[in-house]
């Protein structure tokens, strides 16, 4: 009876498998190419320095927050760095406070930071 | 918009909505067509006889509006072409067949286009308009064909049913009217041949 053209040990069907490891190191590489382009997004609009360690540090924070997503992740980090959190070693307040809010979704918190910024909450 | 509106669409222009570290990422050729099929779709509806091709004088925002729908329903990243006259006096100009002078002149004129896979792999946005081209076309080809090098070539979405140059949009009309203007289109190109 023929095999299944899905089935394992049909010719082809190994090399066509991403490996754990491999998805590891695809994940990898998609982590510090987004790191870059934050750096890159921010240098372009900054005065002072752009540490990759300080920015590292912010996506890492980000992602405990439950951030997913790069527009998320970037959205937060940015406005993380520009009061610098990531040199404080924590969020101010008003950062912490939004992010840590049960009742919105990732998205619509790192939003409410823009115009939590916007309204002024970061000169408070 | 506020300094920090722009900042945050400049995140989201600039980074995409997907997980960070997803290994494996949309395929940018999403709703797009190869060469082949672009063209397979303009031949399509060519040979569409419900829809009056042969009056270039008015109805491209019909024929726009109902080609856009069909592509958008297979799945097609479909959006329009708009180009505006730069004045009264400086009418769009189209040579044709279809019109006893030997030309039509528009204030403005609207067809749809299609994301067209490249050999780098890239995508070009190319225009589908039977009514004045042979093919599948690019914007600045489409732009050049009505003559007036001035005119405001504009790209968006499919969304518009009717656009000014200025952005306003008409609302979209159901089936039945769709299908009413055509026929008031296709009594008008017997008109537009009736003797004297």
């Amino acid at each position: 009876m023929p095999r299944a053209r899905s089935e394992p040990g049909w010719p082809g069907f190994d090399a066509m498998q991403i490996s754990p490891r491999q998805m590891d190191a695809l994940a990898r590489a998609r982590r510090a190419g987004l790191l870059e382009r934050i750096r890159a997004f921010i240098g372009q609009r900054a005065q002072r320095p752009v540490h990759d360690d300080e920015l590292a540090a912010l996506c890492r924070r980000g992602e405990r927050y439950g951030l997913v997503t790069e527009q998320e992740i970037a959205g937060y980090v940015v406005i993380a760095w520009a009061v610098e959190a990531g040199r404080a070693g924590q969020d101010p307040p008003w950062i912490a406070r939004i992010m840590n809010d049960p009742h919105r979704v990732a998205s619509d918190r790192v939003a409410a930071l823009y115009k939590a910024a916007d309204a002024g909450a970061d000169r408070q | 918009m506020s300094f920090f509106d722009d900042l945050w669409k400049a995140i989201k222009d600039a980074f995409s909505p997907t997980p960070a570290t997803a290994p494996v990422q949309p395929c940018p050729c999403k709703g797009a067509l190869t060469p082949a099929q672009a063209q397979a779709w303009f031949d399509k509806f060519k040979a569409r006889s419900d829809i009056p091709w042969n009056y270039p004088n008015d109805c491209c925002y019909n024929r726009a509006h109902v080609m856009a729908g069909e592509l958008k329903a297979a799945g097609v990243d479909v959006g329009k072409a708009w180009n505006y006259a730069p004045s009264n006096d400086k009418a769009l100009k189209v040579s044709t067949p279809d019109d006893p002078k030997g030309y039509v002149e528009w204030g403005y004129h609207v067809a749809p286009t299609v994301p067209v896979i490249q050999p780098d792999g890239s995508t070009q946005p190319m225009v589908l308009d039977p009514s004045i081209a042979k093919g599948p076309i690019t914007p600045e080809q489409w732009k050049a064909m009505q003559s007036q090098p001035t005119s405001d070539l504009v790209l968006t979405n499919a969304a518009p049913y009717y656009r000014t140059e200025d952005g306003r949009v008409a609302p979209t009309p159901g089936d039945a009217e769709v299908e009413d203007i055509f026929d008031q289109h296709r009594q008008a190109r017997a008109a537009n041949w009736a003797s004297p």
